[in-house]
């Protein structure tokens, strides 16, 4: 009887333990990740995401989230509708427990594709801005200053910059011709009711090779006092460029998050071109974050060089800070469900408990909830000055109570 | 009223770059009386080239262009020896699908050898704005402009007086009769590519600093269409007055019709404009009447 009693809590134990390593077996967990490292906008695509495979390889060479690996399976969308659809229905049949799509035009595309498939995505910096309601909006995660957050922040500096008072002043605002383009502009109409600005817009045709008659425009024609700039790809440089030629004062230009690269000043002609130009951003800019200086220990360890694109700050650092929140987001539906068998569900509440996030200084504190899927919404405005960025403010954000109303219009 | 001037100006400078494309379009068109659908892709391989020897390798610009130039020389050259001379005497249909092919080619070749960030030249020519009454000149424009006129002299001279013209003439319409005469085909066919390829290297250089450089610049050589539907495939006269009417709408839509409809007219109206053109006089404001369909 002893014996049959041994024996018989030996093949449980057994049994027991196999069934702990089947559960504790290493999964790999599958993140889509869209990029545009070539078309129209890849002045963004051949900085951010090397900055978010970076970031992930630190991870898995850490030994993933805990113990899984994260696969970063990325497909060159070029900023195209089609290929972003085709590139979604490839990671759905992977088992993807995340995707994160690149584009307003893309987003809107997919966000009720994502939303019918139970799987999160996010749209750091980009649209739909209404997708920061997260009632409405349950599996979109803005995760960083959508473009009506970028906007209202954007005339806060200004007034701040015309000496306090906007009434009766001219701003410009010179947006990329496109869904993500016209974003700002119901937020500039909201504000304006109270701040009694004239406001036109400009459009500039995509991809923005050319603006040199809209500029005339503004400058001459208009002789707008402040300039908004909302556009990307190619045509940030342009437009730089034209403003410059046509004598306009740099320091009273901002540009929005997409058009504020160390490339884009670059392909301006560099950095004496565009002196005093104030810049969004959302995640910081240079190299002094401990993350960063865990990538290059990475590189380091590997006998590495580190990566070219790492010079590239401002695209870089928001790659890292993409990854960091989706490695987050991961971490906690891991551990809530206490296991890797995650669904896209699963991630959504992951990334929806994230809160005091800040990446070692390198983002505002993120706060999430289910009806702030923007994490609060905070830029902070760096300006051109001697060949680099400085910060001129603090991380901030403006005309919170315009932005939240648009939002809760939208969710009506 | 100042507004419009400026507008005009400006309009007429960028239509003077413009016909600098061009130009490129009419010289293949005049010599193998094929369209070459790649002259914006050499434009952007050209810039692509001078630019990564500055950036990459840190020449001076003046070397650089000299690299760039005998990139061009070369690229030409191995253009017509191993893709063209191989369909002297087929129909102009598989000539004009080889330059296709050779856009998308070099589309994807110019990111893939010289990555896809983009870059700028940047000419020893002042930012600075000039005056000039109402005018508003750009320094910039002003030089391209100034190429694209000594250019078009340039040719329309070689075309119309020299021997090598009347002979490339002769070769663009006909190949066989050419041979008959004498005359070496697949040397005409060289200067021309090769030529072409230099003056998408002006271009370039213009435009890569205008607008800077990357794959996107190749989009200049679409603006170009409509710019030769007016003018005149084979006219280089045409390629003047049908660049200056192009960049004059263009600027004018920008400024006038474009605020009153919230934007994006200005890029498409120089395609209504071709349109119409091809439905009322499809060869142009000074091209030949000659048509054939392709």
């Amino acid at each position: 009887m002893s014996y049959l009693r041994t024996f018989g809590l030996a093949a449980l134990a057994t049994a027991g333990l196999a069934a702990a390593a089947s559960t504790a077996q290493a999964k790999d967990l599958i993140i889509g990740m869209m990029c545009d490292r070539t078309g129209p906008t890849a002045v963004t695509g051949t900085a951010l995401c090397p900055g978010y495979h970076d970031y992930i390889d630190l991870v898995n060479s850490k030994g993933g989230v805990m113990g899984n690996k994260i696969i970063a399976d990325e497909v060159d969308i070029q900023y195209k509708v089609p290929p972003a659809i085709e590139a979604y229905q490839r990671y759905k049949s992977e088992g993807a427990v995340l995707v994160s799509p690149y584009g307003t035009p893309m987003t809107a595309a997919l966000i009720k594709t994502m939303e019918e498939d139970k799987i999160a995505g996010t749209t750091a910096g980009f649209g739909t801005a209404a997708a920061a309601n997260g009632e409405k909006y349950p599996y979109m995660f803005p995760i960083a200053a959508s473009y009506w957050s970028q906007t209202a922040a954007a005339i806060k500096f200004a007034k701040d910059k015309l000496g306090g008072d906007l009434k009766g002043k001219k701003i410009a605002y010179i947006f990329y011709d496109n869904p993500a383009g016209r974003e700002g502009i119901p937020v500039l109409e909201e504000i304006q009711k109270q701040e009694g600005y004239e406001l036109r817009t400009f459009g500039v045709p995509a991809p923005g090779v050319e603006a040199g008659s809209q500029v005339l425009d503004v400058t001459r024609r208009y002789r707008a006092d402040f300039v908004l700039l909302h556009v990307f790809g190619r045509a940030p440089a342009v437009v730089l460029k034209e403003l410059k030629r046509a004598g306009y004062p740099m320091d009273h230009v901002i540009g929005y998050v997409w058009a504020v690269s160390e490339g884009d000043i670059a392909a301006a002609g560099g950095w004496d071109v565009v002196e005093g130009y104030n810049t969004i951003q959302f995640a910081g800019v240079g190299s002094d974050y401990p993350v960063l200086q865990e990538i290059r220990d990475m590189y380091k360890a590997e006998g590495k060089d580190e990566p070219e694109a790492m010079k590239y700050t401002v695209y870089y650092n928001r790659g890292v800070f993409q990854a960091a929140v989706h490695v987050k987001a991961i971490e906690n539906a891991v551990k809530a469900k206490g296991s890797a068998d995650i669904t896209g569900t699963d991630v959504r509440d992951g990334m929806e408990a994230l809160h005091g996030f800040t990446l070692g200084g390198l983002v505002p504190p993120l706060e999430m909830s289910r009806q702030d899927h923007e994490g609060g919404g905070f830029v902070q405005v760096f300006q051109v000055q001697k060949g680099k960025y400085v910060p001129v403010t603090d991380w901030f954000r403006a005309y919170r109570d315009d932005v939240l109303r648009l939002l809760a219009a939208e969710h009506q | 009223m100042e507004f419009a001037i400026s507008l005009v100006a400006e309009g007429t400078l960028t239509g003077l770059m413009y016909s600098l494309i061009a130009l490129g379009f009419v010289l293949i068109y005049k010599s193998t009386d094929a369209i070459n659908f790649a002259q914006g892709e050499f434009v952007m391989i050209a810039a692509i080239v001078v630019a990564g020897c500055i950036d990459w390798f840190g020449f001076p610009l003046l070397v650089a262009v000299l690299i760039g130039f005998l990139f061009m020389v070369v690229f030409g050259m191995g253009l017509e020896r191993f893709v063209l001379r191989p369909m002297i005497g087929m129909p102009i249909v598989s000539i004009i699908m080889a330059t296709i092919g050779l856009a998308f080619f070099l589309r994807g070749f110019g990111p893939l050898v010289f990555g896809a960030a983009p870059t700028t030249i940047n000419l020893p020519i002042p930012d600075s704005p000039i005056f000039w009454g109402p005018l508003y000149l750009k320094p910039i424009m002003l030089v391209g402009a100034g190429i694209s006129i000594l250019f078009l002299l340039a040719f329309g001279w070689f075309f119309l007086k020299s021997r090598a013209g009347v002979a490339m003439r002769a070769v663009a319409d006909s190949h066989q009769v050419s041979m008959a005469m004498g005359i070496n085909v697949e040397r005409f066919f060289a200067v021309a590519w090769i030529t072409a390829g230099i003056v998408a290297l002006l271009g370039g250089l213009v435009w890569g600093n205008m607008i800077g450089v990357d794959t996107q610049l190749a989009l200049v050589g679409l603006k170009v269409f409509p710019v030769v539907i007016l003018g005149g495939l084979d006219s280089i006269i045409g390629v003047v007055v049908g660049g200056i009417i192009v960049g004059v709408v263009e600027a004018l839509t920008s400024g006038f019709i474009d605020p009153m409809v919230g934007g994006g007219m200005k890029d498409f109206a120089p395609y209504v404009l071709m349109i119409v053109m091809l439905m009322i006089r499809p060869y142009g404001i000074f091209g030949r009447r000659l048509i054939e369909r392709i």
